[in-house]
């Protein structure tokens, strides 16, 4: 990773009630988000989730307790300072219809007052950076398409380099194979960037995927802070494991790969067993035994065999909380 | 019943009067142009009433609503007394009718704004004046222009029948005419206030195609732009 430059969050004892509604959104939040970090708010619908989101960016104020970022509280400064430095990214993008590709991108640093210059220097990086075409730039939003819509939406809320992305579903309004595209640039573009990450979403396989760490959300409360391995190993309650659904051996496999669960102290034999390159994911190989009836898959790099996996061996994997052998 | 020798435009006297029909055309612009401005005013007003406290909307729309059930004939009837004869009267009359049509329009022309987009102004750090000002305006826009549209119509129309009450512009021509039994004066009446209706609203009209040009899309390159990512 990069220098992580993104801020730390930090909610102390946050709660929310909306006006009329008798149960409160939130009750008592305590989390802490390091800098850099890409932490998953994940649950189901009306579980505080985007509640949370938005506390962050005070496009909602707290009814009680504190939220901090980089140790200071945000209603220090005036709102507007605040937002500026935290990009945010909708499901329903919300590009502005009358201004084109250009000048959304170039919202915010144009309320920061930067220079035409250097506004036309940042909007053509940013349009490298997310993919977009450069003709795209002088389009209006209604002539682009959904998974376009999206990449503007993040080049817009990362245009004068905030510290905090917030994005609340981000990828839900696009078809599975450009969301599962976007996932994987979001996660290099983390990478590379270093800005923190909060990132809300109702689809577990998403939360897993991208976030270094993947909080829980039940109704109105934290049922559980965990990497994504350690969530799927030991949720920490009931609520959290009918969450995690009936699969997650499965899911927890599929975050690594064959070349590092296999048992390299094997030596190479049999040459008709089934082969498994080890850029695979895990669960290929729990496939690939139930395909083939054997007890072993070989796992290969550039062709060569390095080692073996058998289900009892995947069995034992998983049983270690940390999943390494 | 008119006579039947009388033609329906005597083009003589249309041609020894055109300094008259000047002047009754900048009446009619003038009464629709400073009734049109106040009632634009004031619609702007209470749209930003209604829109800051919505429980007004109801009060709002009932008393706009009220307003124009009453027939224009009754209300320009009823001001006479009280105001005489001058400009005070149409004024009065045809601003109230400019913020009743104009009112609804506007508010459900910010209302249309589609609330993702005024998320994302917040959410960027805009003030309330620079969301106004450089989201919710233009957006609004073209749905502006048609309430515009509408109002400026329905004003220039309503002058007309304050002709009828000798409150100057063509409805005087239709007035006079009716009186006299020339039907040239009442054509001339007619088809000046429509021209002047048409032209407003095509004035109108190309205000709003070029303040929003981000409504009309060059062609659907679309596709193209989808293969080549």
């Amino acid at each position: 990773m990069s220098e992580p430059f993104g801020a730390s969050i930090e909610f102390r004892s946050v709660s929310k009630s909306f006006p009329g509604t008798a149960a409160p959104a939130l009750t008592e939040l305590n989390l802490r988000i390091e800098a850099g970090e890409l932490m998953v708010l994940v649950g189901p619908s009306g579980c505080g989730k985007t509640t949370t989101l938005r506390l962050i960016n005070r496009l909602i104020e707290p009814t009680s307790g504190a939220v901090l970022v980089d140790g200071a509280e945000t209603t220090t400064h005036a709102v507007e300072v605040l937002r500026r430095d935290i990009g945010y990214v909708i499901q329903h993008v919300g590009l502005f219809p009358h201004r084109t590709i250009a000048q959304n991108i170039a919202t915010v640093p144009k309320l920061l007052g930067w220079s035409a210059s250097t506004i036309a220097e940042r909007v053509d990086e940013l349009a490298a950076e997310v993919g977009l075409d450069h003709d795209l730039l002088r389009r209006y939003p209604a002539e682009l398409s959904g998974g376009q819509q999206q990449r503007v939406g993040v080049a817009r809320a990362l245009a004068a380099r905030p510290r905090i992305l917030l994005m609340d579903e981000p990828f839900s309004a696009v078809d599975p194979i450009v969301r599962s595209r976007l996932q994987d640039e979001l996660a290099r573009l983390h990478q590379r960037v270093g800005t923190t990450i909060v990132l809300v979403t109702h689809d577990i396989d998403e939360a897993v995927r991208l976030g270094d760490r993947v909080a829980v959300f039940a109704t109105g409360r934290l049922a559980q802070v965990a990497t994504p391995d350690a969530l799927m190993a030991a949720p920490a309650d009931a609520f959290v494991e009918s969450f995690l659904g009936a699969d997650r051996s499965l899911r927890r496999l599929a975050l690594r790969t064959l070349g590092q669960l296999v048992d390299r102290t094997h030596t190479p034999d049999a040459a008709s067993e089934v082969r498994l390159d080890a850029g695979l994911p895990g669960r290929s190989a729990v496939d690939a035994l139930l395909a083939s009836g054997a007890d072993r898959v070989a796992v290969t790099e550039s062709g060569r065999v390095v080692g073996h996996l058998t289900l009892a061996a995947l069995t034992r994997l998983l049983a270690t909380p940390d999943g390494h052998t | 019943m008119l006579a039947a020798q009388e033609p329906l435009v005597r083009w003589d006297w249309l041609g020894s009067h055109l300094d008259l029909l000047g002047e009754r055309a900048v009446e009619h612009l003038g009464l629709t142009v400073v009734s049109f401005v106040l009632g634009t005013l004031i619609a702007a007003v209470l749209t930003s009433v209604i829109r800051r406290w919505r429980w007004t909307t109801g009060p709002i729309t009932t008393l706009t609503t009220v307003l124009y059930t009453i027939p224009s004939v009754a209300l320009f009837a009823a001001l006479i007394p009280v105001f005489g004869v001058g400009t005070t009267v149409p004024v009065i009359a045809l601003t109230t009718y400019s913020l009743v049509v104009l009112t609804p329009f506007l508010v459900s022309a910010f209302d249309q704004i589609d609330p993702p987009v005024l998320d994302a102004a917040d959410a960027m750090g805009m003030t309330r004046g620079q969301r106004l000002r450089s989201v919710e305006l233009p957006v609004a826009l073209p749905s502006v222009i048609a309430g515009l549209r509408v109002t400026a119509v329905t004003i220039i129309g309503l002058v007309t029948v304050g002709g009828l009450f000798g409150l100057g512009g063509f409805g005087d021509f239709i007035d006079e005419g009716l009186t006299r039994d020339f039907p040239t004066l009442i054509v001339v009446g007619v088809i000046g206030s429509v021209l002047l209706a048409l032209a407003a609203d095509a004035t109108l009209v190309a205000i709003g195609h070029l303040a929003s040009p981000w409504r009309r899309p060059r062609g659907s390159s679309l596709d193209a732009a989808e293969a080549a990512t």
